[in-house]
């Protein structure tokens, strides 16, 4: 009898922690169009799979009349579950606990689920949804977020990790997911910012909303700090979902294989690239005239849009794209689209991902802003992430591949594996009008007629040098291919490439350009 | 010119796919949303994000003007208008992010201007004095 009545001592006990910080509390937060923090974890696991740790946790905070309180789990959620089958550690900031504040207890127990996903070399799921320090615990609270940006920096490159960021994410506490893999925000709950806009307002007099200060789309568009952008939080999940389905649990497996599909027929490769280098189109369509199912789950999507950058599959395994889009800023790398590539690039890397890179570019985005933004050292990150990485590389130069673009597209130089150019493919050091204007500057100016003399001169140029034939005759890229015979191709790289070894000389680290 | 070229250019194709409708796919270019991009001296037609649309254009910084390279507070204005100055005055002190900051002078010159008072808020770029 004695142990049934313990029993429901801990029935009633757990029951009222579940209550988190009461119905008023949970009410407030469903009018703010939000979910609660166990409804989150719910939602985004597999059914019945999310077991909860330190649910009796109690916060030590003894000052400001703290330590008459209770906030139930001290205003966090951790535990282990599944997503298809994947196991995941998970933590959830549960906003109607004191505002999800951060004291010490809160850290600790993020940081115990941190520890766990890192020794069990599984991925690491966050749900922020945070008022911010828990200010009463002072410097308690400082030392936490400390101890959760360092752990998330151990475990970068071995574990997974990913934050979704489902309510206020401010002041320190957004360096924590600025620190993971990907970001995931809601348009209208996510807000991430370092100073808020009352601060703003009172030091710098300029007024702006949350929302358009740090709101979902602001971060997804012009910041590039979001990965994902979603509707509602179900379509958040959804996509998490997704990409937990591409990825590997750690550095030292590899993703899941799925059953091999062949491309949708609606994307025929044959027609999507136009023969005129100056007409655009959406490279996305290559990807899904190539990718298993025509399937390609884009990262990144709509900041610098002028790279595509995501996952797909071939035969099955998963694959990252990088490739340049010529419809948007006609596809040219910038200070953002090499930031973004270069991140992507790595972190295919480290976890083991094949690169595939489709090229068409006319070069860099000239202006004042861009050089003046550094575009030299940000565009050295792509030299440097395309150079480090030793998965295996495989380049299809789709069209055009015009200097310094060329060589950073993942070259034969960079130590590309494989390098295929289709027929229309122009590898040059410049595009033919410029090159034309340089090369036979006098003849043009001395000529009767300028004009026709340089139109002259650019079809020339166009004949002997825009095409891959002067390039494959040195053997920097390694056969001439019908667009249709990508995929196949593709596919043999990738089966003669699984025991790649590369050696490198020994290092700590090396100093890519930050 | 080139700009208004290539703007002519674009509502022509956009006529022309009005009045012939069907027989010829058109090209995804011909959306008015595309715009010219020139890049090597080659021009494309593209589309271009928020934030390309939303940079300012540079402007050659004037030698003669002292602007706030950041908001804040004038504590203290040291000289006024036709004052001669030499490198290393005090022209003014200037509270930003808590810090009190002196403001020298730069070079030698006559202060024409002074756009400020004592207390008063600026905002960053704001044009605090002119010289002569």
């Amino acid at each position: 009898m004695p142990l049934k009545r313990k029993i429901l001592e801990l029935q009633k006990r757990k029951e009222e922690i579940l209550q988190g910080g009461g119905e008023k509390a949970i009410a407030k937060q469903q009018a703010m169009g939000k979910l609660t923090a166990r409804e989150r974890v719910v939602a985004l696991l597999d059914e019945d799979s999310f077991n909860e740790y330190d649910l009796f946790v109690e916060h030590e905070a003894r000052d400001f009349g703290m330590e008459s309180k209770v906030l139930h789990g001290d205003g966090v959620i951790i535990g282990t579950g599944t997503i298809y089958g994947a196991p995941v550690a998970i933590f959830a900031q549960d906003f109607t606990v004191a505002g999800g504040s951060l004291g010490l207890m809160h850290a600790r127990k993020i940081t115990k689920i941190m520890d766990y996903a890192l020794k069990m070399r599984i991925p690491l799921i966050g749900i922020n949804d945070s008022g911010g320090a828990r200010i009463q615990e002072g410097v308690n609270s400082l030392a936490g977020y400390g101890e959760i940006f360092f752990r998330n920096t151990l475990a970068s490159g071995v574990i997974p990790q990913i934050s979704v960021i489902l309510g206020p994410c401010a002041g320190g506490a957004v360096y924590s997911p600025a620190l993971t893999d990907f970001v995931f925000t809601v348009d209208n709950i996510s807000k991430m910012f370092i100073t808020g806009p009352e601060v703003i307002k009172t030091v710098l007099g300029e007024e702006i909303s949350m929302e358009e200060l740090g709101g979902a789309r602001v971060h997804s568009e012009i910041t590039g700090n979001a990965h994902f952008f979603a509707e509602s939080e179900m379509e958040c999940f959804e996509q998490i979902k997704k990409l937990i389905t591409y990825i590997p649990w750690n550095n030292t497996r590899k993703a899941r294989k799925f059953e091999p599909k062949d491309p949708k027929p609606e994307f025929n490769i044959d027609e999507i690239v136009p023969g005129d280098p100056k007409q655009p189109y959406d490279v996305r369509d290559v990807i899904r005239s190539i990718a298993d199912d025509s399937d390609f789950f884009e990262v990144q999507e709509y900041w610098a849009a002028n790279i595509v950058v995501g996952f797909g599959r071939i035969n099955g395994d998963t694959v990252g794209f990088v490739a340049n889009q010529p419809l948007m800023l006609a596809g040219v790398l910038d200070v953002d689209s090499s930031d973004k590539a270069a991140r992507f690039i790595r972190y295919c890397n480290a976890f083991s991902i094949p690169l595939i890179t489709l090229v068409d570019l006319p070069g860099y985005l000239p202006g004042v802003d861009q050089e003046h933004a550094g575009v030299i050292r940000h565009g050295a990150k792509m030299l440097y992430a395309y150079s480090e990485a030793t998965v295996p590389k495989i380049t299809v130069i789709l069209r055009k591949a015009y200097g310094g673009g060329y060589i950073a597209m993942s070259s034969r130089h960079l130590r590309a594996d494989f390098v295929f150019a289709w027929p229309g493919a122009e590898i040059a050091v410049m595009g033919p009008e410029g090159a034309a204007n340089i090369i036979f500057r006098k003849e043009i100016m001395e000529a009767e007629d300028p004009d026709k003399m340089r139109r002259q001169k650019v079809k020339e140029y166009k004949e002997k040098f825009a095409n891959p034939y002067v390039a494959a005759a040195k053997g920097y890229i390694d056969t001439v291919i019908e667009p249709v015979e990508t995929r196949k191709l593709i596919m043999h790289a990738l089966d003669v490439s699984v025991s790649k070894v590369v050696d490198k000389p020994w290092k700590k680290h090396g100093i890519p350009p930050f | 010119m080139e700009f208004l070229h290539s703007k002519n250019r674009l509502s022509m194709a956009k006529e022309s796919k009005t009045k012939k409708k069907t027989p010829v796919k058109p090209k995804i270019a011909d959306h008015p949303d595309f715009k010219m991009m020139v890049v090597e001296g080659t021009k494309y037609r593209t589309l271009t994000t928020r934030k390309n649309e939303m940079r300012v254009k540079w402007e050659a910084p004037k030698l003669k003007e002292l602007k706030s390279f950041i908001p804040g507070t004038i504590i203290k204005v040291a000289v006024k208008e036709g004052d001669q100055v030499q490198p290393g005055d005090l022209l003014m002190i200037f509270e930003a992010m808590k810090m009190q900051n002196k403001v020298l002078c730069p070079f030698p010159g006559v202060i024409k201007t002074i756009n400020v008072k004592e207390g008063e808020r600026i905002p960053k770029g704001f044009i605090i004095a002119e010289y002569e």
